[in-house]
């Protein structure tokens, strides 16, 4: 079955198995058999080595072992020089199978299929090179930015240096496992989201502008003569503000302006406005117990501020102190905040009051007061009818 | 001895990143494929970006032929994107062409940019990991080949993302795509009895979602079968109830409408829409057919930059099925969770 | 699944060495184990966490949360994974006849 895999003209896994040392009837059973021959996974000892390694036992001791594999944190961006891949290729043939899973949805490099014997010199020979391992158990997992000012005309701040200066301050925390569950912590220079951070990360940090999107009308003007599709633009724009008049040029509605960068993606000349920052939501997760969860907003703006970025490290701090104090063992950060409820969450974490904090007011009417609560609010008790303004 | 981080910022941009880093004012694309980035400081800068195997798994082998490219064009640097291609960054412009045909001849697709399929995701499956329920892998392999014209053009109303996860715990990042396949078991998982001992019971008895796990005596658990999710939760928490499924019961699961962006209609997780397909390697003749009739239905119907779960939104469930023919199951609606209310309607704005 | 002899006591442990029926855990064992985490002769401070761990473990019947651990035993997280290289979760755990620490994902 590898053989009809390996047909055809995309690129197939199959073939490239087939050029490395990977147990080839593992995968082939597997086809023909409907049913996976891995076995239970997990712990390897290696003394030294906190995270980073892991086991995937075999259930087919036949055919093979098992096989060892480590997780490398990818560089900024994902850029790779090619003499440092070529070498960490050097190291994936000297001892394991000559395989690499290029990125893991986690955002790791994994080289798979390391004999026990050899995983304390591979690991040696990559921190050597000058990457690390870390990444499994339960600590922030590798954190995952979108290209952002390397290779991007829309961050709001700077992803690639946000990522570096948190693997400075929470490095510890990467290598050395000590929450419920693991945490896993995505920067996105936009609303456009493209490391899927609102699905994926329990903290996830999005960039947001405050003030409306900035437009250059001749460079609209010279956009639609070349024949740019603004009628498209403008009917698609989720707020509904966008207004083009071929002589007046372009208007937004500021009160309808969701600031989703719609019309930035697809208009040159029309750039996000000045007033930049980060929206901070926590909780979102493709499964843990009650399955895939949106994650929500916590914070809807404060400032990046390089190169230490404290305010912003200083709350993803507390809220991990909060997950870790309270939250069960197992239990994904969505999970905790489900079981909690938001306003607690936000009461632990000590955001301030906003009405960006909510999707909408509830509709069930049972609430709760606490005694110290209650108190009487009339303005005047003499002038009856004077409400606050 | 870890404990050095990341390499630094710096250490792996490419020069032509390194001069205009944070300059860059706007971005077009001149083909299928290729992308163009223009900065404040008059420089352009031409990214080509190529399909990999499904997984993103590469033998050394190739990976070494991927470097010899990006020494040979862009000066030594290339990267891989959130959703797996591989992107020649800064390739000169006059050496595009030849650099398209170079990697036609190796066999890689090249595009996966703007109103097309982009690369797809998936997890591991049968390759490397105990409770995959399918093989993503090759199911993507499969959806890449019979997709191939959406890969390689301009042709769709919208970007359209696929990915797949082998089993519900969604390493595939299946709930974030337009249209993702996830594979689901059927069966109880097992209890090995023997191995019970070497398992933290109050845990496995927590991490069930629907609390089917019930202390059964000293050191000794059992499962309600009629509750029982199969979501693999305790197969992961404990060696002795692994591993679940088995030939026939296990299968694949059609999920659309994902979405991370803020545009159009906002982040959304995708639901199911086909609760069960059956496993048929190497090519998953079920699960390919069902995918073209979703994509067709969703080209020939949508709106320029209408994503899939935005156009379902206008049109609506019952044109869906209707348009794209596949069946109907109660099992697409909730049973279990405290939401479950929320997938059933409360109006009567029928379309018909 | 192999034995090990530990002081003159047999022991079934799995292919990583933890043990397959905790309850026949003796010091012994946790001595025994020690050289496999890289560590050469157990300290007062290692017994505090492995007697930690044990006692929570017998209450409760699973591993305490790693905040407990450093709570319970006044040993920062530092200290912890000083004393166990591959960390409480793991090697202690291990060594305190605990259930290996669960999944990979």
């Amino acid at each position: 079955m590898m053989d009809a895999i390996s047909q055809g003209a995309w690129p197939s896994h199959a073939t490239e198995l087939k050029k490395t040392r990977y147990p080839l009837q593992m995968y082939e059973q597997a086809l023909q058999k409907r049913a996976t021959q891995w076995g239970y996974g997990g712990y390897v000892s290696l003394p030294g080595v906190a995270a980073g390694v892991l086991v995937r036992s075999s259930a087919r001791p036949d055919i093979t072992k098992g096989s060892n594999f480590v997780r490398i944190m990818d560089p900024c961006g994902n850029f790779f020089k090619t003499d440092g891949m070529r070498r960490l290729c050097d190291i994936a043939d000297k001892y394991a199978y000559g395989l690499l899973h290029l990125l893991s949805t986690g955002g790791d490099l994994e080289m798979l299929g390391i004999p026990t014997e050899n995983l304390k010199p591979a690991v040696d020979d990559i921190v050597h090179l000058g990457f690390d391992v870390g990444s499994t158990g339960d600590d922030f997992r590798t954190s995952e930015e979108c290209i952002g000012p390397a290779k991007c005309d829309l961050p709001l701040y700077d992803t690639l240096g946000f990522r570096a200066a948190w693997y400075k301050r929470f490095l510890d925390d990467v290598q050395y496992p000590r929450f419920p569950h693991k945490v896993k912590c995505k920067f996105s220079g936009c609303p456009n989201d493209c490391v899927r951070g609102s699905q994926k990360a329990d903290i996830f940090v999005c960039g947001v502008f405050r003030d409306l999107p900035l437009i250059d009308q001749n460079g609209v003007r010279a956009w639609v003569e070349k024949g740019g599709d603004i009628g498209t633009v403008c009917s698609r724009c989720p707020g509904g503000c966008l207004n083009w008049d071929t002589k007046a040029g372009l208007s937004i509605d500021g009160d309808s302006c969701l600031r989703c960068v719609y019309c930035i993606n697809k208009i040159p000349g029309v750039r996000p406005g000045g007033d930049r920052g980060v929206a901070i939501l926590v909780g979102g997760k493709l499964r843990g117990k009650y399955g895939p969860m949106l994650a929500k907003v916590v914070v809807p703006f404060m400032k990046a501020v390089p190169p230490d970025y404290k305010e912003v490290f200083d709350l993803i701090e507390k809220i991990t102190d909060v997950y870790d104090e309270h939250a069960r063992k197992k239990e994904r950060m969505g999970d905790f905040l489900l079981r909690i409820g938001p306003s607690e969450f936000f009461r632990l974490i000590g955001v301030p009051l906003s009405s960006r904090l909510f999707a909408q007011p509830r509709t069930n009417l049972f609430y709760h007061w606490e005694p110290e609560e209650i108190k009487d609010e009339r303005i005047s008790a003499t002038e009856p009818g004077q409400g606050p303004n | 001895m870890p404990g050095i981080g990341i390499p630094p910022l710096e250490a792996n941009l490419p020069p032509i990143v390194k001069r205009n880093y944070g300059k860059w004012i706007s971005h077009e694309h001149p083909r299928p494929g290729v992308i163009k980035h223009d900065s404040e400081s008059g420089e352009s800068c031409f990214t080509v970006r190529v399909g990999m195997p499904p997984n993103a798994r590469v033998s050394t082998q190739t990976l070494r032929v991927i470097c010899d490219l990006a020494d040979e064009f862009c000066e030594g640097y290339f990267r891989v994107t959130q959703r797996n291609s591989c992107e020649f960054v800064g390739v000169p412009e006059n050496l595009i062409d030849q650099l398209i045909a170079r990697l036609a001849q190796l066999g890689f697709p090249v595009g996966g940019t703007n109103r097309s399929l982009h690369n797809t995701v998936c997890c591991t499956g049968y390759l490397h990991c105990h409770l995959a329920a399918t093989d993503p892998p090759a199911i993507m392999k499969a959806v890449s080949e019979m997709l191939m014209k959406e890969y390689t053009h301009d042709c769709l109303p919208a970007k359209l993302k696929i990915s797949g996860s082998g089993c519900l715990n969604n390493c595939g990042e299946s709930s974030t795509a337009d249209i993702a396949i996830i594979g689901v078991h059927r069966d109880l998982p097992p209890i090995h009895e023997e191995k019970l001992k070497g398992c933290e019971l109050p845990l496995v008895i927590s991490v069930c979602p629907v609390g089917a796990i019930r202390p059964k005596g000293p050191g000794m658990i059992e499962i309600d079968p009629k509750r029982c999710i199969h979501c693999p939760a305790c197969s992961v928490s404990c060696a002795a109830m692994a591993p679940i499924g088995s030939p026939t019961g296990d299968g694949v699961a059609i999920v659309v409408g994902g979405k991370a962006g803020n545009t159009g209609d906002g982040p959304a997780m995708a639901k199911v829409v086909v609760p069960y397909l059956p496993n048929n390697p190497p090519r998953w003749p079920e699960v390919t057919h069902a995918l073209r009739s979703i994509v067709d239905a969703w080209s020939a119907n949508a709106r320029k930059d209408e994503r899939v779960g935005e156009w379902i939104n206008r049109i609506g469930w019952e044109k869906f099925y209707q348009r794209t023919g596949l069946p109907l199951s109660f099992k697409i609606v909730d049973n279990y969770d405290a939401r479950a209310l929320e997938y059933a309607k409360a109006n009567v704005r029928f379309k018909w | 699944m192999s034995v090990v002899t530990l002081a003159g006591k047999q022991f079934e442990v799995d292919e990583d060495g933890f043990m397959q029926d905790t309850t026949q855990w003796t010091p012994d064992v946790a001595t025994g184990l020690a050289k496999s985490e890289g560590i050469e002769v157990l300290t007062d401070d290692h017994w505090k966490v492995i007697n930690y761990l044990r006692e929570y473990y017998q209450k409760f019947n699973v591993a305490p949360p790693i905040r407990m651990v450093c709570k319970q035993t006044g040993f920062p997280l530092k200290r912890i994974y000083e004393l166990f290289s591959t960390g409480p979760a793991k090697g202690a755990c291990k060594l305190a006849g605990l259930p290996k620490p669960t999944g990979c994902i």
